[in-house]
């Protein structure tokens, strides 16, 4: 054994210079024989706990450290040997990333100087001479006995030699010399990544990276012997790695963490004070009296909850909502943390968790000893505000949110390695616009050929395969949505804090995983968009129609709600508004609250894997009996018929049916999760249905039970947080079923969210009767507001409703500070031209250009065309001559005004395109409307005329491409949603089908789904054989007027069109625009939908 | 049900059976529902059901303690006796 330890390893977490995860060095290093492997990335330990994961698992102890280059080109790899040691080594790197800002690190010999104690150096010497000299002596000066200089082979001529020269300069400098390989790789195969990554770093290709290629090739991780052999002539240095790997005791498990202390209440502890606030809490909401199942609960509850000693991480959280609560900002806890009674009556979560019987195990178990996890949900918009309440109070040096490893994913692999190889980009792009945008594979053989490209170019099939690696490779890091970390002590001291890309936010180096392996606690402020909608429709109902409702005062139980829900006339609610879950709604008749709770948490890949989707739906429909083999099983499942569909259930179904502790079933539940992984479940079963059969049950149902909480893995709900969810849901769907005027222009608002685009929420409230108006300079604020409508004396139209107006915040571009100013330079006075708003509103002549664009001058008479030649002739600024006339005369003078031209209006199909383009709807009319008479001609029917088609004939439908689904739990089917001027056809297409066209489906805005018609009550999908391209036909729509109908054959007694002898006829306009421009050669023809895709 | 095939006097019985357990179904959220009335009618429509199941789960579920328990077997009970 030569007791060589390699030191110098860089990760891929040192992003775009190492080629190989912890994991691959590890698990190479524990074959190569290594004791130890010293990690050390550049300027950062962002990678040290998946390293530490993979030590554990391979046994080969990790050395933890960081290489850091100083602002004199100076490199240094620093090893902390203790626990103070790392805390200098965090608060370094804090310090350099404070100063060179996100991903940088920016330190000086002095910084390093001032937190040696404890800390192995190692200098990376370029060539002996006087500056090595110099720094040697100054590293011995600094770090005394732990300085060292690092002997690396360069494959250069005379390197021995060079390595002589060195050691003999250490020597004489008093420090030791120490072998180091420079490992960048696990294994030689994995150099040509390598170089892919420095080409991806380089921003260049492969060909021209020149000597910004590492420097040699033989950077893999070598055998201790193989090193031992290449340094024979240095025995002390490869004997001063052991030495270094033996004094580097410091371990990540000694990060003992400590919880911020709370003092809610002054002179009590944080369990008394918990105790205390729940008790008044829990008072104020009984008033009768605390129920006795409920005291019950909430003394067990805080019985563990003072021997885990979690108190002031509850009050954290209760701290957080209260504040929140305090400046009037939505929120809701989520997640397991609604299994906790404390949680329900200190208002952190809304679901009763006595009422729902819901296990507090799930959340804080007293075996597992890990964190419990509290989630909240807070209005997307506002909850910026609570992120710097926390920084705020808790101090920046003790609250820091987690981060995120940006990896590559199939796309940007495919693009980025397709650059680095110099294949062009067109072909990059074509071969990227294959890809599933969620895929985990790169890009098939067939697929390839589908393009006509040829697999044996080399080049090509080595840039394919160099992709499929990346994918998974760390990018960058970027911050947590809302996981927070909070340390009583300095956070610094634990894990280095870098600034955030975002102003006034922090983020430590370690993301969610590692944060739960070190079990810190986190505190999840999270964004939720629907709470933003629900927060902005109560206001708007509030101001437009003075009804004051919040949450809590919604009841979940109008029936006339559950019969909207029933019809699935859900688009744009919360969860319930997927297509999955639509087709669901008409079978599922839900019909109260837990109805839904059920519909939220059934269409999720756990029940779907489990296949208990089905049971559940026959059992509801009362098509198959539920069964409970005995009573006590009965109490369990009975709320779902018999079916497990909550992991609460199946751990239950372990407590009750096989002698679980409950304990022992969370282990269980967690072992499902991680099942593929771990392979660690066998003995579960065993357990499982072993203690079932003893129990009395029949081997098949214990067997069936087994299976069904088997494919739940993870992926299934806990009930409370299906509850949580459901809550929102039913708001959402109350609001839209009573107020669908105040729903569509809140969601209009907090767009983007959910699945359907701004033309899909207007469209389905046209269909509500609720009218919406176009955005006017003259009426349009920056949100869509609420309007009086005409007709309606008393502020409301016939059915009470309001009418919308459409804000700036629709037209594509127009920033919000030029909106604003707009809308506050109109007051109370309307613009009387477009040369007004210029001169009053004083924005850039851009910003009314996209109002031209949006045709937000319909109020001023000009029309989009009309507009756009107005703004065309404003210039940058009002003319100070005339500024400064027309500031004296308060009027505007007619030497500064364009003179009026009269054009040719746009073709009405144009008109639609145009709008599309600036607002991503059009109120005048849909696209597809232009093309119907053609539609028609080749056999392809409507949308609406699907409901009258027999289940089984065989059918086209086309329609603008909005959204493509590929669930995970599909097997591969792709369902496909598209849209005419009827409404919306769904398409399903199976994954040989989806193969043969998949460039079709990927890549065509319109298409025609042909295909099998399939009736399922009222749901109606598609099978669709083929998928035929419409773009052709959708790019015309520009050139198209409205379909022409025929006259009424009495011409000559009722005339058709105006004529020169009515009342009022005015000649047209002289028609002087270029025709070829203005039809087939203006690039902006085409109508743009984005397509949404989700899994 | 295939009620239009009865005679009047039986499609009445029907009827009103369907009526009372459809109140009871929406009921069954807040209070056990296991009452006489919902008893008769069961009895009332244990002849025209093929199978027997629906109904004794309508019953077996009205008396149930837990009320989301309650009212979700009664719901899946009605459903069947509704589709039959």
């Amino acid at each position: 054994m030569s007791g060589y330890v390699e030191l110098q390893v860089t990760s891929h977490f040192s992003f775009l210079r190492g080629a190989s995860s912890p994991d691959e060095l590890f698990a190479a290093a524990a074959v190569l024989g290594y004791p130890a492997l010293g990690i050390a990335d550049l300027g950062s330990v962002a990678g040290v706990v998946r390293a530490w994961e993979a030590a554990k698992t391979t046994g080969v102890r990790l050395i933890t450290g960081a290489r850091v280059v100083l602002d004199d080109d100076r490199h240094l790899l620093l090893y902390p040997t203790d626990r103070a040691a790392w805390s200098r080594l965090s608060r370094l790197l804090t310090l350099g990333k404070s100063r060179a800002g996100k991903g940088g690190c920016t330190l000086g010999w002095v910084d390093v100087a001032a937190r040696a104690e404890g800390l192995i150096a190692i200098l990376l010497p370029d060539l002996p001479g006087e500056t090595t000299a110099h720094q040697l002596a100054e590293l011995h000066e600094v770090f005394g006995s732990r300085a060292h200089c690092a002997l690396t082979f360069r494959r250069r001529p005379d390197d021995m030699l060079r390595l002589h020269r060195l050691a003999a300069q250490a020597i004489f400098a008093g420090v030791r010399a120490v072998a180091t390989g420079d490992i960048l790789y696990h294994a030689p195969e994995a150099r040509l990544l390598q170089d892919v990554v420095t080409a991806i770093r380089e921003k260049c290709t492969v060909d021209t990276l020149g000597f910004r290629r590492e420097r040699h090739a033989d950077r893999h991780l070598k055998s201790p012997q193989e090193m031992a052999r290449r340094f024979a002539s240095f025995p002390d240095a490869v004997a001063a790695t052991a030495d270094i790997a033996r004094a580097c005791t410091f371990d990540l498990g000694q990060l003992s963490y400590q919880y911020p202390h709370e003092e809610a209440v002054a002179g009590l502890s944080a369990q008394s004070a918990l105790e205390k606030l729940t008790r008044e809490a829990a008072e104020a909401m009984f008033a009768d009296g605390v129920p006795l199942p409920y005291q019950a609960q909430i003394a067990h509850e805080l019985r563990l909850i003072g021997d885990l000693g979690y108190a002031p991480y509850f009050l954290t959280v209760n701290r957080i909502v209260a504040e929140s609560r305090r400046r009037g900002i939505l929120c809701q806890g989520r997640g397991s943390a609604a299994n906790s009674c404390v949680c329900f009556v200190l208002g952190v979560t809304s679901i009763d968790p006595i009422k729902h019987e819901l296990l507090f195990e799930r959340f804080v178990s007293s075996e597992r000893k890990e964190p419990p996890d509290i989630d909240v949900d807070f209005e997307h918009e506002r909850r910026e505000e609570i992120i710097q309440w926390i920084y705020d109070t808790y101090g920046r040096n003790h609250a820091a949110l987690t981060a995120v490893v940006t990896r590559y994913r199939a796309r940007g692999a495919v693009r980025e390695v397709g650059k680095a190889l110099g294949l062009p980009e067109d072909l990059t792009k074509a071969l990227a616009g294959l890809i599933w945008g969620w895929s985990q594979e790169g890009v098939g053989e067939k697929q390839v050929v589908q393009l006509g490209l040829n697999m044996e170019d080399r080049r090509l099939r080595l840039a394919l395969d160099l992709a499929r690696k990346l994918i998974g490779v760390p990018r960058h890091l970027s911050q947590h949505p809302g996981g927070f970390v909070l340390t009583h002590d300095r956070l610094d001291d634990l894990v280095p804090i870098e600034p955030a890309a975002m102003a006034d936010r922090q983020v430590i180096e370690w993301d969610k995983d590692d944060i739960d392996a070190l079990k810190f606690m986190k505190v999840d402020v999270l964004g939720l968009g629907m709470l933003g909608c629900m927060n902005r429709a109560f206001n708007l109902l509030d101001d437009a129609k003075g009804i004051r409702v919040g949450m809590a005062d919604l009841q979940d139980d109008d029936p006339d709600v559950y019969a909207m829900i029933q019809k699935a006339d859900t688009l744009g609610v919360f969860q319930i508004e997927s297509r999955a879950q639509m087709s669901m709604l008409p079978r599922m008749k839900p019909k109260r609250f837990y109805d839904l709770v059920i519909e939220v948490a059934i269409v999720r890949p756990g029940p779907i894997h489990g296949d208990m989707v089905h049971p559940y739906l026959r059992r509801r429909e009362g098509k198959e009996k539920p069964e409970y083999p005995r009573p006590e099983l009965r109490a369990v499942l009975e709320k779902t018929l018999g079916v497990p569909l909550f992991q609460e259930q199946a751990m239950k179904v372990a407590i009750v049916g096989a002698g679980f502790t409950p304990a022992e079933a969370d282990q269980l539940r967690r072992a499902m999760a991680t099942f593929k992984v771990t392979g660690g479940v066998s003995h579960f079963f065993d357990k499982l249905v072993g203690g079932m059969i003893e129990r009395g049950y029949p081997r098949d149902f214990a067997e069936r039970t087994f299976k069904q909480i088997e494919g739940f893995g993870s992926y299934g709900f806990p009930e409370s947080h299906a509850a949580s969810f459901a809550k929102i849901a039913y708001a959402s769907c109350w609001m839209k079923h009573h107020h669908p005027d105040v729903f569509c222009a809140a969601l209009l608002n907090a767009q983007p969210m959910g699945f359907y685009a701004p033309a899909q929420v207007v469209r389905d409230a046209r269909d509500h009767d609720v009218e919406v108006r176009p955005v006017c300079v003259n009426a349009s604020r920056w949100d869509c507001t609420l309007e009086a409508k005409a007709n309606a004396a008393s502020g409301g139209g016939g059915n009470g409703r309001l009418a919308v107006r459409l804000g700036l915040r629709q037209v594509r571009g127009l920033a919000n500070v030029y909106g604003a100013a707009i809308v506050v330079a109109r007051g109370a006075t309307p613009f009387g031209s477009v040369e007004e708003l210029w001169r009053r509103a004083r924005v850039p002549r851009a910003a009314i250009e996209r109002l031209a664009e949006a045709d937000a001058f319909h109020g001023l008479g000009e029309d989009r065309r009309q507009g756009l030649w107005k703004v065309r002739g404003l210039g940058e600024a009002p003319l100070p001559l005339f500024a400064a006339a027309d500031a004296s005369e308060a009027a505007f003078s007619p030497e500064g005004v364009e003179p009026t031209v009269a054009l040719r209006p746009m073709s009405d199909g144009r008109e639609v395109v145009a709008d599309y383009r600036s607002l991503q709807l059009s109120l005048r009319a849909h696209p597809l409307t232009f093309l119907r008479d053609e539609l028609t001609a080749r056999g392809i029917v409507r949308s609406a005329d699907l409901a009258n088609i027999k289940d089984g004939r065989r059918v086209e439908v086309a329609g603008i491409v909005l959204i493509r689904q590929k669930p995970g739990s599909a097997k591969g089917i792709l369902f496909v949603t598209v849209e005419d001027e009827t409404g919306i056809a769904n398409g399903i297409l199976y994954p040989d089908r989806f193969e043969a066209q998949r460039r079709t489906v990927m890549s065509a805005a319109m298409i025609g789904l042909k295909g099998r018609v399939q009736k399922e009550g009222d749901v109606i999908h598609i099978i669709c054989d083929r998928i035929v391209d419409y773009g052709d036909l959708l790019a015309r729509v520009g050139q198209l007027d409205f379909p022409h109908t025929t006259g009424r054959g009495d011409g000559a007694r009722h005339a058709g069109s105006p004529d020169r002898g009515d009342a009022g006829w005015k000649p047209n306009p002289r028609d002087s625009y270029w025709r070829p421009h203005d039809d087939g050669m203006d690039p902006e023809e085409v109508v743009r939908v984005k397509t949404r895709d989700f899994r | 049900m295939t009620a239009a095939l009865f005679p009047r006097n039986q499609r009445v019985i029907v009827s009103l059976s369907h009526h009372i357990l459809r109140a009871a179904m929406v009921r069954s959220g807040t209070a056990p529902v296991a009452g006489v009335e919902v008893r008769l009618a069961l009895r009332c429509l244990l002849p025209h059901c093929p199978e027997r199941w629906p109904l004794e789960l309508f019953w077996d579920a009205a008396g149930q303690a837990n009320e989301i328990g309650r009212a979700q077997g009664t719901t899946a009970a009605f459903n069947g006796i509704d589709g039959k």
